[in-house]
């Protein structure tokens, strides 16, 4: 009886558990698309803000923009140097020490809230350098942010990599570099391209960098690293919380999440295959 | 010179973990050697020390002397040993490429050849190995699609193509067929004409039929080495008896 | 020749990229560390993180954390507690439960649940949540800590899920064959050797997801009042980390005190967050044992 009992709760249990979390996700998700779906415009995704006060009516263009823009820069820095760290510790790295020291910085960077990180921004970027507010200091605060998810990725796919046809290049006398684009890159590219696609997500929604590096109410769309930039995920925090306009806030909020959902879906196609004939 | 490789009181570890003691040994030129004695006897790791390729793998250090042709391999930069210095591994490693792409990858790097010369020196190199025949046609489909003894033939054929003067081989056919391996200890016979060979085997037949001197090896220790012959008739050492009696039981 | 040299250009470039972003990445650890320490200079640690006001542009200036601090905890306190129901029986139900081919479909459905930014959540809470507990609880203003930890719950459960999953996957997957040859039912098997078996890793998910709380701005941000009083209550406001430092940011100049606090406030927060991996990391250890 008592078995019977237990079996019963149990299964009760993970059911609702199961239910729970998939009806949370689910909801976040088509609420912001049922309510945002009427906002969508052409005029709302091509116009600037307008309207008093300024948001009330118009479009999120320059915000659009400015957040692929944002996403740009950061990304840029972010890959560059963090690609090349994971190639370092792959390719070239044969002390224990370095290699167990750089790990550990990347982890303490990862560790760090992306609001102290906006703090440094704030301080370093737009205060200390004279940057100001501009997609520059934005865009390489985000790009701090986004470096251990790079340097990961493109480590966890290098690691990927057939081993054995590397170390048989070697014994060719091929060197490393050669190695690395005649065999190595082909048969990582897509991880690492699909690695560094999910830190430009992971930037473009981020809101906290940028509310003092970058990110103002009212810009036009960038033209340049030195001015300030809109972006939706700022954008959408300042029509919420100062209640500016609630139909405008699910649109911004849609767009994002369209962008978002977008790459991972252009992701999990493209640059996600199963593997099976890699030898 | 008559010895293409010498050790001198060589250890190995990993790490902390001793894996090759005080291994003093000579090769000769020109002849087949082998290695032989139970698995983590550190013979992959004594292959793997003679190329320098256990640099590239692990936290191993190396003590000792080992010359090449006379000359300390720490002495010689490390492409160029493995130019003189081939290696074939146990698992087939054909490159994701096509056959004629496989043999011309180390050529193209090394030298500045040109189209014909290349063909010339890739047709030459797997008729050495006995693959040309089978190969002739499909030159330029992919290295993946041959059987397991071709792609190990083609991995010979392929540490060929830089015209070293010693090949060391690991086990080259413990994943084959008896077929296969037939054809890879004859293409060897020949080749010991023009190259020295050390071979790494498990296969007790295999050292007989093919190798002149062999080496036992013991627990990190090289406990015999003879002419092949020798050592299977007239074993000194209790461990090499037992060795090859569990095999012939 | 030529191959030489493009080899050795890779290599250069390679190796001086990553000089470059270790130095820099060095740099900012020490900058964030050496802007903080200054704030010590006129307040005493236990007075920093255990003083009861937070008042930096009052004259004389008090600069106590421990409202701060507390609300923090009590935020990812709640989270926990309302999360790791679900989060364990979700779990259960994909390591123990789920056909393969249903797991693959949920499997992509947790990960974007990750993957939705902080604001995007603040958003539905003010939006859905705050005004259902104003209508429910007959409240004049939804925002509370209570908002927080339902917010914050629901931000943690994908990676409570996706760490506990993994861990039932390891420990227990060994010892399930062997308890299904002994004929035992399913349930009773869940009851008595996976939940014990994978003790362990529920709570290291635990350990990540709480760490995950602490670092999370906006969608806290947004829903729980932004006052610095000690969290007494449910219902009451409260002002954890995070939004200290973004709601102040703005107003404290370069090389003041209260700028210096916020700096102060952002290491105490890496400290905790240093301490609780450094417990996640311990425990982890001793489930690969």
């Amino acid at each position: 009886m008592q078995r019977i009992l237990d079996g019963f709760l149990i299964k009760t249990w993970l059911f609702l558990s199961v239910t729970l979390v998939l009806t949370a996700a689910a909801f976040i998700i088509s609420h912001i698309f049922i309510h945002g779906w009427s906002s969508l415009s052409i005029e709302f995704l091509l116009d600037s803000p307008s309207g008093m006060p300024l948001g009330t009516e118009g479009g999120i263009f320059p915000a659009i923009m400015g957040t692929l823009a944002l996403g740009a820069v950061s990304t840029t820095a972010a890959s560059l140097l963090g690609a090349a760290t994971a190639l370092y510790l792959y390719l070239y790295c044969r002390n224990t020490y370095i290699n167990s020291g750089i790990r550990l910085v990347i982890q303490c960077i990862a560790g760090i809230p992306s609001i102290v990180l906006g703090l440094f921004g704030y301080t370093f970027f737009v205060v200390f350098m004279g940057m100001g507010y501009s997609l520059l200091a934005g865009g390489l605060t985000l790009a701090i942010m986004i470096f251990p998810i790079v340097a990961v990725n493109t480590e966890k796919a290098l690691a990927e990599t057939n081993k054995e046809q590397v170390l048989a290049s070697y014994a060719l006398g091929i060197s490393r570099a050669h190695t690395f684009f005649r065999i190595i890159l082909p048969q990582t590219k897509n991880d690492i391209v699909s690695g560094i696609l999910l830190a430009v997500v992971y930037a473009m929604g981020a809101t906290a960098p940028i509310m003092l590096t970058a990110a103002v109410l009212s810009a036009s769309a960038p033209t340049s690293l030195t001015r300030p930039v809109m972006a939706l995920p700022y954008h959408l925090y300042i029509l919420a919380s100062e209640r500016i306009s609630v139909d405008h806030a699910y649109g911004t909020a849609l767009v994002l999440l369209l962008i978002l959902l977008g790459t991972y879906a252009l992701v999990a196609t493209l640059f996600t295959r199963k593997r099976r004939d890699n030898r | 010179m008559n010895e293409v490789m010498k050790l001198k009181n060589v250890h190995v570890s990993y790490g902390h973990t001793p894996v090759l003691h005080d291994i003093s040994l000579a090769f000769p030129q020109k002849r087949i050697t082998a290695l032989l004695g139970p698995s983590g006897c550190g013979k992959t790791t004594l292959l793997k020390s003679l190329n320098r390729l256990l640099e590239e793998e692990t936290e191993a250090s190396v003590a000792g002397e080992i010359l090449f042709q006379g000359k300390n391999i720490e002495d010689i930069p490390s492409d160029t040993l493995r130019k003189k210095v081939g290696i074939v591994f146990q698992v087939p490693t054909p490159f994701p490429f096509t056959i004629y792409k496989n043999m011309s990858y180390a050529l193209k790097y090394h030298n500045n050849a040109g189209k014909k010369e290349l063909k010339e020196i890739i047709t030459e190199k797997l008729k050495l190995t006995g693959l040309y025949e089978e190969v002739k046609d499909r030159m330029h489909l992919p290295a993946s699609k041959l059987s397991g003894g071709q792609q190990q033939r083609l991995c010979i054929a392929r540490s060929l193509t830089l015209n070293p003067d010693l090949i060391l081989l690991d086990e080259p056919c413990s994943s084959l067929d008896p077929k296969a391996t037939a054809r890879i200890e004859e293409a060897l016979v020949r080749l010991a004409e023009h190259v020295s060979i050390i071979i790494v085997t498990h296969n007790l037949g295999q050292a007989r039929r093919i190798a002149h001197h062999s080496a036992f090896l013991w627990e990190g220790e090289l406990v015999e080495y003879k002419p092949t012959e020798e050592l299977f008739n007239r074993p000194e050492n209790e461990q090499t008896k037992s060795y090859l009696d569990g095999y012939l039981g | 020749m030529w191959q030489k040299i493009t080899d050795n250009i890779f290599a250069v470039t390679v190796k001086g990229l990553t000089v470059t972003a270790v130095f820099i990445l060095l740099f900012i650890i020490i900058f964030i560390v050496r802007e903080s320490l200054v704030v010590f200079s006129e307040v005493a640690p236990l007075d920093f993180l255990l003083g009861r006001d937070w008042r930096p542009v009052s004259t004389p200036p008090r600069i106590g954390l421990l409202p701060i601090i507390s609300a923090s905890l009590a935020l990812s306190g709640l989270a926990l507690l309302l999360a790791l129901p679900a989060g364990i029986g979700c779990s259960l139900f994909l390591s123990q439960v789920c056909p393969e081919m249903l797991k693959r479909k949920l499997r992509p459905f947790i990960d974007i649940m990750a993957g939705i930014p902080s604001v995007i959540y603040g958003f539905v809470g003010v939006v859905v949540l705050l005004p259902f507990l104003e209508q429910a609880f007959q409240l004049s203003s939804g925002d509370s800590l209570l908002a927080g930890g339902i917010v914050l719950a629901v931000m943690i459960l994908p990676f409570l899920i996706a760490t506990t999953t993994e861990s039932m996957d390891n420990t227990a997957g060994r010892h399930v064959i062997t308890s299904k040859s002994l004929g035992v039912s399913r349930w009773y098997m869940i009851r008595n050797l996976v939940l014990p078996a994978s003790r362990t890793g529920i709570v290291a998910g635990a350990i990540l997801g709480t760490a995950r709380a602490m670092g999370e701005t906006m969608a806290v941000m947004m829903v729980v009042g932004n006052s610095p009083l000690m969290p007494v209550s449910i219902w009451g406001r409260v002002k954890p980390i995070p939004s200290l430092i973004a709601l102040e940011m703005g107003s404290a100049p370069l090389g003041t005190l209260h700028y210096h606090a916020l700096y102060g406030a952002g290491l105490v927060l890496l400290l905790i967050l240093l301490l609780i991996n450094l417990v996640f990391y311990f425990i982890r250890k001793k489930i690969e044992v």
